[in-house]
């Protein structure tokens, strides 16, 4: 069980620090054991701080994430993260990013070897192993860094973006794929995205992210049954759940937008929105 | 490579540049003749003189005790400058701050003839093999530093997330990590690394040295024994041309010059 308990985030900005950036303000979230949970968001919202914050790669200003009640500090083995792309090590071939990880955690050669083709097996890249990430797809490519994670058996994998960068068909399809690695390895999966219908179609929950200063708007119980195939995304209750997360998207959207775009959102235009 | 000018290069089953790097040297030995005979052999001894000395340097030892000595302070000032500028390069290319602050200042003492600072190391290092070798280490540590640090910028940071999510300690980041993302760049200055070295030592040994080439060549220049220079001058082109060519060599394998065509040195 991961437990996100009060998670704040601020940034100094300029020479002297003194003006802030509130990235997270009081993110709390109870992932249960084999659950799949998404987290959707703006641009600009936080979403990449906070799951670099619950893989320890970013200290939390407030707050802290438990595993199973035992504080999580730093980059720790229990958490297996897959980031947006171009995460692969191109001077590595395919087995050799796998097997990485346990290479350098001591794991003997022959072990290595008979966990790494599971895992390359596992994401449906047999056949690969001595290819270099240079000569895969992006799709591919991400199925390496997943199997790189998965090698490492952690209770929870986080992910930012995955398919972020891939093109909707491939998407779709490595989604089932996920999907499925999911149901075998029974792993629980916090998946960030900005993409909706990824969201409505991976998770059991999908908690909405507000603009910045980001925190969670709403957290929606996703009841659609599973398996969910490529059908299941033409009904009107995936629709539904779709255009509802849209509404509660848009307004978070507009403000993020106007963020980036160095807008400053004052007090008052806060107040007529 | 365009395709076109592959056809081009490969008419008639002939590769042109394989054709050209043969000719070149066989001009060169033609324009060196060419010049024993303008120079009357007064500064310049002809291929075959040259090669009867270099026979005779083999066989009365001189050329093979300066060539240990030269060699010796070579790969000694070189393991010393690359162990070195590989950490320069790597401690201040990790931060945009110092990064900036010391790119300026390392291509400055970079640039200046670095052959005015000489009495500085003899008076430090003395006339032993000290004073080459730290010479030859302030000319060789530049480069390797320099195209290290402006390699770092190449470093992924999201390799370097991946690095901390699976909990790799500094050395093994480093290794596994920092290294082959470098690595394209840090052939380069490692190949003017060496050569700088190399530069740094010979120049070291015909100022103040009692061995080594660069001493004997000195020597040799005040008996005005012509064709034993130029001996040395041969065996200093073939260590210098067998370690560049294995270089090259290195850098094309790993697409090095295509890559970093925009670090201009």
């Amino acid at each position: 069980m991961l437990e996100l308990r009060n998670l704040s985030k601020t940034y100094g900005l300029g020479d002297d620090r003194t003006s802030t950036i509130v990235a997270l303000d009081g993110i709390d979230l109870t992932v249960e054991e084999g659950e799949f949970v998404s987290i959707i968001g703006p641009t600009g919202c936080g979403k990449s701080t906070l799951f670099e914050v619950i893989g320890g790669l970013t200290d939390a200003t407030e707050g802290r994430v438990d595993i199973d009640g035992d504080r999580v500090d730093g980059p720790d083995e229990r958490i297996g993260m897959v980031f947006q792309d171009h995460s692969t090590f191109p001077w590595l071939s395919v087995i050799e990013n796998v097997a990485f990880g346990l290479r350098m955690n001591g794991v003997s050669k022959a072990e290595r070897r008979e966990r790494a083709h599971e895992m390359i097996d596992l994401v449906g890249l047999s056949g690969f192993e001595d290819a270099s990430p240079t000569e895969l797809s992006g799709g591919m490519n991400q199925r390496v860094a997943i199997a790189r994670t998965l090698v490492m058996d952690p209770d929870i994998i986080l992910m930012d973006e995955p398919f972020g960068a891939l093109d909707e068909q491939t998407r779709l399809i490595i989604g089932n794929e996920l999907l499925r690695i999911w149901r075998e390895t029974g792993a629980t999966i916090l998946f960030v995205t900005h993409n909706i219908n990824e969201a409505v179609q991976l998770s059991d929950r999908i908690a909405v992210m507000s603009a910045r200063p980001g925190r969670f708007k709403t957290i929606v119980d996703n009841d659609i049954p599973r398996p969910r195939d490529d059908d299941t995304m033409s009904t009107e209750a995936f629709n539904d759940l779709v255009q509802r997360l849209w509404t509660e998207l848009k307004s978070e959207s507009r403000k993020g937008m106007e963020q980036q775009e160095g807008r400053t959102v004052t007090a008052g235009s806060e107040a007529d929105s | 490579m365009s395709v076109r000018a592959a056809v081009v290069r490969r008419m008639d089953g002939i590769d042109s540049v394989r054709v050209g790097q043969f000719l070149v040297p066989v001009g060169v030995l033609v324009v060196w003749q060419a010049l024993v005979g303008v120079t009357s052999g007064v500064a310049f001894a002809g291929p075959a003189a040259t090669f009867s000395a270099l026979v005779g340097g083999i066989e009365a030892g001189w050329l093979a005790t300066g060539l240990r000595r030269t060699m010796t302070e070579l790969v000694v000032a070189y393991v010393l400058a690359v162990v070195a500028g590989l950490w320069i390069g790597v401690a201040l290319g990790s931060s945009d701050f110092w990064s900036d602050v010391f790119e300026p200042i390392l291509i400055g003492t970079y640039s200046i003839p670095k052959v005015t600072l000489f009495p500085m190391f003899l008076f430090v290092f003395q006339l032993g093999m000290d004073s080459k070798i730290a010479f030859g280490w302030f000319h060789g540590v530049f480069p390797v530093a320099i195209l290290t640090m402006s390699a770092m910028t190449t470093v992924s940071d999201e390799h370097l997330k991946v690095a901390r999510s699976l909990r790799l300690s500094r050395w093994q980041t480093f290794r596994e990590v920092i290294v082959p993302s470098i690595l394209p760049g840090l052939v380069i200055g490692l190949r003017l690394g060496f050569n700088l070295t190399f530069l740094g030592i010979v120049l070291g040994e015909m100022f103040a040295a009692r061995e080594g080439l660069g001493y004997t060549l000195v020597e040799f220049i005040a008996g005005g024994q012509i064709d034993r220079i130029m001996a040395i001058i041969v065996v200093l082109v073939a260590v210098a041309a067998v370690v560049n060519v294995g270089f090259f060599a290195l850098e094309s394998r790993l697409g090095a010059r295509e890559r970093t065509a925009d670090i201009r040195m």
